[in-house]
């Protein structure tokens, strides 16, 4: 095994079907043509099992779609997930739309959940409304409630890009009173129908800024004791404070920087068994109805040549904050059409 | 008794790695199973030549022709422990 961490992450787009069409969605089709039937989700699920106990890792598995709860065979699968050893934590990323009591009461029934994790694109209704439709801000709202009523840890995701860049700092009061546990602020990725908007990607500037604000307030929150916790172990907040980075121990909360996944510890499934290095970076390199687990790691040119960090290209390569960062290879891709370019939003 | 005239293979599910990195690291890997074995270069140099195509004989002359004079006795030596190692590990197979 190439890697040296215990957990490996699977994101697992179970259906491709949505009840939103957000303006920045990296998906291009939203149609249940291609999905599988539960039989094949469990074969794809044994893989998954095969691999986990033959690298003695432990699964960390995020079930989403397309929106996850359109798709009758969820929990079904989870059933079948929770009975695997190797696996221990599960989540489910939905837009929150269709969560009832109904659901919540299915949902905490499982020991292996950890969390939920619901989209937002805006702190407003006005900002989240134009981006992901209207009504659903208030839909998710009262799903957060509802979840976290219930007990269950919620996530909030917000992608960022220049037209919800202005919400972020009320998007962490609202983060905040809402009793949420996780905060992850993700870059725009311009691809799929996101594609369309393009000028919506920030600059390396407004990026810094951002990040910057962000570790700020995070470091405000963590000395108050706020529970928030905002994800920053991620490409290019290193650079924020590259000396925090050699600090061993350092409470997540207020770490910062986190090397690419891809090749390391972890893949994406889509709907139909496709297998890509990331959701975010739409390159097949293999299908799990058809191609073992241990083919697709082992014997994947793109997962190699992202693996060697020799290969990165621009300000990427000599960067001496590679360790915990490395650049992110999808918006490299997305942007230039070489996902070993160096990563267009780095301040650097 | 190693027979000299025969053409060995890897089996299908295994496959040989190089991965260019420093001075390369070699691997060779089962896409059934997941079993991964780290070689050093040697052992991956000898294992290319197992492709199906090569018997023992014209292998152990490619070996002689690499390396020189002093070391060929221990080279040789090395291969046919490899071989036999592969075969009880059932990696490798004579050709069909």
């Amino acid at each position: 095994m190439i890697k040296s961490f215990d957990e490996f992450y699977i994101q697992w787009h179970i259906t491709a079907r949505c009840n939103l069409r957000c303006s920045h969605c990296y998906q291009e089709e939203y149609n249940a043509k291609s999905e599988l039937s539960l039989l094949d989700l469990y074969k794809i699920a044994d893989q998954i099992t095969m691999a986990l106990k033959k690298w003695k890792m432990k699964g960390r598995i995020a079930l989403t779609g397309g929106e996850p709860f359109l798709k009758g065979e969820l929990f079904p699968l989870i059933e079948y997930l929770e009975q695997n050893e190797n696996i221990w934590r599960i989540g489910i990323l939905t837009n929150g739309i269709i969560i009832d009591q109904k659901i919540v009461d299915k949902l905490k029934t499982f020991k292996k959940l950890y969390y939920i994790q619901i989209s937002l694109d805006g702190a407003k209704e006005k900002t989240n409304d134009f981006i992901r439709g209207k009504g659903s801000f208030k839909k998710a709202i009262n799903s957060f409630r509802l979840l976290t009523d219930n007990g269950i840890k919620t996530r909030l995701m917000y992608t960022v890009h220049k037209k919800n860049i202005q919400d972020v700092s009320s998007l962490i009061d609202l983060a905040i009173n809402e009793n949420i546990k996780t905060l992850t602020i993700e870059r725009f990725v311009p691809e799929g129908q996101g594609a369309e908007f393009k000028d919506w990607f920030l600059s390396k500037d407004e990026i810094h800024n951002l990040f910057q604000e962000i570790v700020q307030r995070a470091e405000l929150e963590y000395q108050k004791g706020t529970p928030l916790q905002i994800i920053k172990y991620r490409t290019l907040w290193a650079i924020i404070n590259p000396d925090r980075t050699k600090i061993p121990d350092v409470p997540l909360e207020i770490d910062l920087g986190g090397m690419c996944s891809i090749g390391i510890d972890s893949l994406t499934i889509l709907q139909d068994g496709t297998v890509y290095p990331c959701r975010r970076l739409p390159i097949p390199i293999g299908n799990l109805l058809e191609d073992s687990i241990f083919k697709i790691w082992y014997t994947s040119d793109v997962l190699w040549k992202i693996r060697n960090k020799n290969n990165l290209k621009g300000k990427c390569n000599k960067c001496e904050l590679i360790p915990r960062c490395s650049g992110c290879r999808a918006i490299a891709y997305a942007m230039t059409g070489d996902y070993l370019s160096e990563d267009p939003q780095c301040w650097k | 008794m190693l027979e000299i005239n025969k053409i060995l293979q890897l089996k299908e599910e295994y496959i040989l790695f190089k991965f260019d990195v420093g001075n390369g690291k070699f691997w060779l890997f089962n896409i059934e199973n997941g079993d991964s074995f780290k070689l050093n270069q040697t052992s991956y140099n000898m294992l290319s030549l197992i492709d199906g195509k090569r018997s023992i004989e014209e292998i152990n002359k490619c070996l002689i022709d690499k390396f020189s004079n002093k070391n060929r006795d221990l080279i040789l030596k090395d291969f046919k422990e490899l071989i036999k190692r592969m075969r009880q590990e059932k990696i490798i197979e004579e050709r069909k």
